[in-house]
């Protein structure tokens, strides 16, 4: 069980948060009957998604929803033309919940497409311990008019246990859903959280489909055999692989309604903070190497982004392996090896908006190419990347450009980027490929600004960055990446409170 | 000796086809050197990265009931040069269904994407793989149309494993019409696989040739030999049989059946193995019904099973060898460069392609002297080591 100490964790969908996308929703936070004289209906009102549409058939106008998450299941499932046969249960062990399993729960969930319109989880406070409460949940369901997510949670009411009290877009998550803690979080819509979102996902169940990363050796026995936890499970247990992806699906959906922001007029605001992904990360996944095969997602190393935004230049004939497979082959792990598991990674939200951006024809994929060669061999948490935009929303707050110059935001945000990227848009070639801006060239180039040595084309970048993945795949890339899983997540434990526990950062939590 | 294997593999599968199918299948040649579109790792590094796949992964590619392997090929398999995805007798390809490229204009027809067509020389005579546009360029009213009706369909995916040389048409177009996927109809020339590597004959002789293949031993005095794992003595078997070591079907294919040789395993009844595992098929022209089109399609949590957002499409027999899987909008947009990457990026691990073993009608009878003989067990082709 020592053992199981160091392994980090995955909060996986940290349900709950609680942005309220319409500024004129002030009055949805707290117990619903602290909302105003009008009850339930009130505080619903204007929400068109499939909890809320359930809640005005069985709530009470204090609030009160009978039964425990079944009924809630059944109901909502009810409302989305959902079978109940569809419906499946995923679990992760929570580290920072003594490892508590949170099961989450979908419906229509045949159709990661459907299936993203609503998720429920269990919470790791429990009155039953060391069983599950089924009357402790959180839900967040997509609301198709107003295209975001709208939260919810209930928590057990009555001493004979009569039912949930409601409580509508709960304030208290929304961290975890909503970017780190040192960001203004109000232009971040609030998100679908998996941290391990791909193969292995440690510490989520992953059977039947594929065999758990420190799953079933971890969970505490009393719990998997406990009556509500193992009811939940019962014919509907289901992989991590299958919850992957209904959580993209979910991510799909925030981001594509974020982008619509582009056709709003200009407005420096909203422009800006369609930006800030390319920039500042504001989520992070967490990757992980398969079991002892060696194979670990490339974005370990290097920015997936890099690779996908290749991709756009043209589909096929590239001749390098990281854009083409993606995938980082460290040998396999010999006797004494511990496999790397948990690095953080820029975010998967994150990226997609930068991508966005791209095939929208907002920005080109050159332009973003050229964010991405700053500091890239620091592909997660780079200061310096953040920095250039947080001066230069500096610099445009004391001089804003003159929006009447601008229609819409698509229109704006070229310029702006302009303005963050002053003196890293080079004369010659396409971008400046600055591999590490700690190292001491690069900081004698930085300082005097004499970056033309460092100006490549987008091939000639590729190829340095071929030539650092091939190396990586030689026995020294194990280290190097267990020390970036260290510095990254050193940080990530400071700034993200959805970040899971990683092994070998309790010494710079504390300052050692 | 790899494009050799090839080679020989596609005219095994050419040998097969008559009519029609001749016609569409140019023999495969060499590629022409420089960074290969297939693995270039020696037999050795191949089968070294196959087992730890195979065995320290988390997918159980041997089971009692089934080999079976995901449709996604390793790395190294790529579109540099050629268009080589589609390894793992599984091709696979995208659909996009446009909306109209101006407001109010005529919406354009359905569109397959990066699907193999078959071999073409060129000015060099090398015989180069064709496929299908891989990308589609959006106009922005098409950008504003999708991002605007979330829930329509405009893209999904094509998984087949419906062998290049089994004849179609596919029994739901007995009337004439036949189903339709994105307003495509379900026909041979769209869904059929039509590499040579991916036919009937093909598998079948690979599964042949490695129930009869010569013993592989490692070194007794060395325990560290690698050969002493039965993964790895099937994957050099498929080196020296093939070369097609580097594929993650071919090495467990031949590491089953290495075992069901090295344990004396046979069918009961006395009939042929592979051609029970793996029956011979009419091939176009050929009189005949089709009792098996291709290996089956499932996902790791069953056989009849598939990935969230995948279904089996209609062919009106129960062959599970064509698979759509959902394309979201976001992916249409997003992924326009090369759509079909999407769908193997978005369900290439979880889709799988599986050979069904008959284990109640499968004996096996030890050899007493066999090097390997002490590890069998009563399914001796559930390689676990």
């Amino acid at each position: 069980m020592k053992k199981l100490l160091w392994l980090t964790l995955v909060v996986g969908l940290a349900a709950c948060g609680g942005d309220a996308a319409d500024p004129d929703d002030d009055g949805l936070g707290g117990k619903a009957d602290e909302n105003g004289t009008g009850g339930i209906s009130e505080a619903l009102d204007g929400r068109e998604d499939p909890v809320a549409a359930y809640l005005r058939k069985v709530a009470s106008d204090e609030g009160v929803v009978p039964g425990t998450y079944q009924d809630v299941l059944d109901g909502v499932g009810e409302q989305m033309g959902c079978d109940p046969s569809t419906q499946r249960t995923f679990v992760i062990l929570l580290t920072k919940a003594d490892l508590f399993p949170r099961t989450m729960f979908t419906v229509c969930s045949d159709d990661p497409t459907t299936a993203s319109q609503f998720f429920l989880s269990t919470q790791s406070e429990s009155g039953l311990m060391p069983d599950v409460d089924p009357r402790n949940i959180r839900m967040f369901a997509w609301d198709s008019s107003a295209r975001t997510y709208r939260t919810y949670e209930m928590t057990p009411y009555g001493e004979a246990g009569e039912g949930m009290k409601l409580d509508i877009e709960p304030a208290r998550c929304r961290s975890c859903h909503t970017g780190p803690a040192d960001m203004d979080s109000s232009a971040i819509p609030f998100s679908p959280v998996m941290n391990e979102l791909v193969n292995p996902w440690t510490l989520w169940n992953a059977e039947p489909d594929f065999r758990s990363h420190k799953f079933e050796d971890t969970i505490d026995p009393d719990v998997a055999r406990a009556r509500v936890y193992s009811e939940m499970l019962d014919g509907r247990l289901d992989s991590a692989a299958n919850f992957e992806k209904h959580i993209r699906a979910g991510m799909e959906r925030v981001t594509t309604a974020r982008l619509r922001a582009r056709r709003n007029d200009a407005n420096l605001g909203e422009s800006m903070a369609l930006l800030r992904p390319m920039f500042c990360d504001e989520t992070l996944n967490y990757v992980s190497e398969n079991h002892d095969t060696g194979d670990t997602h490339a974005s370990a190393a290097i920015d997936d982004a890099i690779r996908r935004l290749f991709l756009t230049i043209r589909g096929d004939n590239w001749p390098y392996d990281f854009i083409n497979d993606g995938k980082l082959r460290l040998p396999v792990p010999q006797a004494g090896d511990e496999p790397v598991a948990v690095i953080p990674v820029r975010g998967e939200a994150t990226i997609q908006v930068e991508l966005s951006l791209v095939s929208r024809r907002v920005l080109t994929v050159e332009q973003a190419l050229r964010v991405r060669a700053l500091d890239w061999k620091r592909p997660a948490l780079s200061e310096f990347r953040c920095g250039l935009f947080e001066d230069a929303e500096a610099r445009l707050a004391i001089t804003p450009p003159d929006l009447s110059a601008y229609a819409r935001n698509s229109d704006l945000i070229p310029v702006l980027y302009d303005e963050i990227m002053s003196g890293f848009i080079p004369a010659s070639g396409d971008l400046i490929s600055l591999p590490d801006v700690s190292s001491e060239d690069a900081v004698a180039a930085l300082e005097t600004g004499a970056l033309d040595g460092y100006a490549r084309t987008n091939e000639e970048f590729a190829q340095e960055v071929e030539a650092w993945f091939d190396e990586l795949q030689e026995p020294g890339g194990r280290e190097w990446l267990e020390a970036q899983r260290i510095e990254r997540g050193c940080v990530a434990q400071a700034r993200f409170s959805a970040a899971p526990h990683i092994p070998g950062t309790d010494s710079c939590e504390t300052g050692d | 000796m790899m494009w050799r294997a090839i080679s020989l593999m596609v005219c095994l599968g050419l040998c097969a086809c008559g009519g029609d199918a001749a016609k569409e299948e140019p023999v495969a040649g060499n590629n022409g050197g420089g960074k290969t579109d297939t693995p270039d790792d020696s037999p050795e590094d191949s089968c070294t990265k196959r087992r730890a796949d195979a065995l320290y992964g988390n997918q159980a590619l041997f089971t009692a009931e089934m080999v079976r392997w995901s449709v996604s090929d390793v790395e190294g398999v790529n579109n540099n040069n050629q268009d080589d995805r589609g390894q793992e007798y599984c091709e696979f390809f995208a659909m996009v269904h446009l909306p109209a490229e101006v407001e109010d204009g005529e919406r354009p027809g359905p569109q397959t994407l990066g699907r193999i067509l078959g071999f073409e020389e060129d000015a060099t005579g090398f015989e180069r793989l064709v496929t299908t546009d891989l990308g589609y360029e959006l106009t922005d009213d098409q950008i504003f149309y999708i991002e605007d009706y979330e829930d329509e369909t405009f893209g999904t995916c094509v998984f087949t494993s419906w062998h290049s040389d089994v004849k179609g048409p596919v029994p739901a177009c007995d009337g004439g019409e036949c189903p339709e996927v994105l307003g495509v109809p379900v026909d041979a020339d769209v869904f059929r696989m039509k590499l040579g590597t991916n036919s009937n004959e093909a598998a079948s002789a690979l599964l042949a040739d490695c129930l009869h293949s010569d013993p592989i031993v490692g070194d007794p005095a060395n325990d560290e030999d690698p050969l002493h794992s039965d993964f790895y003595r099937g994957c050099i078997a498929t080196a020296n049989l093939y070369g097609t070591e580097w594929r993650r079907s071919d090495p467990a294919v031949c590491a089953a059946a290495v075992r069901m040789r090295e344990c004396g395993c046979s069918l009961a009844d006395g009939a042929d193995l592979a051609s029970t595992l793996i029956p011979p098929q009419p091939h176009d022209g050929d009189e005949g019904e089709v009792e098996f089109r291709g290996f089956p399609l499932g996902s790791w949590s069953g056989f009849d099973k598939l990935p969230p957002g995948c279904s089996y499409v209609n062919l009106g027999d129960s062959s599970q060898t064509v698979v759509t899987c959902a394309l979201s909008g976001a992916d249409v947009i997003d992924h326009a460069s090369d759509l079909k990457r999407r769908c193997i990026d978005k369900y290439g691990n979880d889709l799988v392609v599986q050979v069904p073993i008959p284990q109640g009608a499968v004996t096996c009878d030890p050899p007493e002297d066999g090097a390997y003989t002490d590890t069998c067990t009563d399914t001796p082709w559930v390689v676990t080591q």
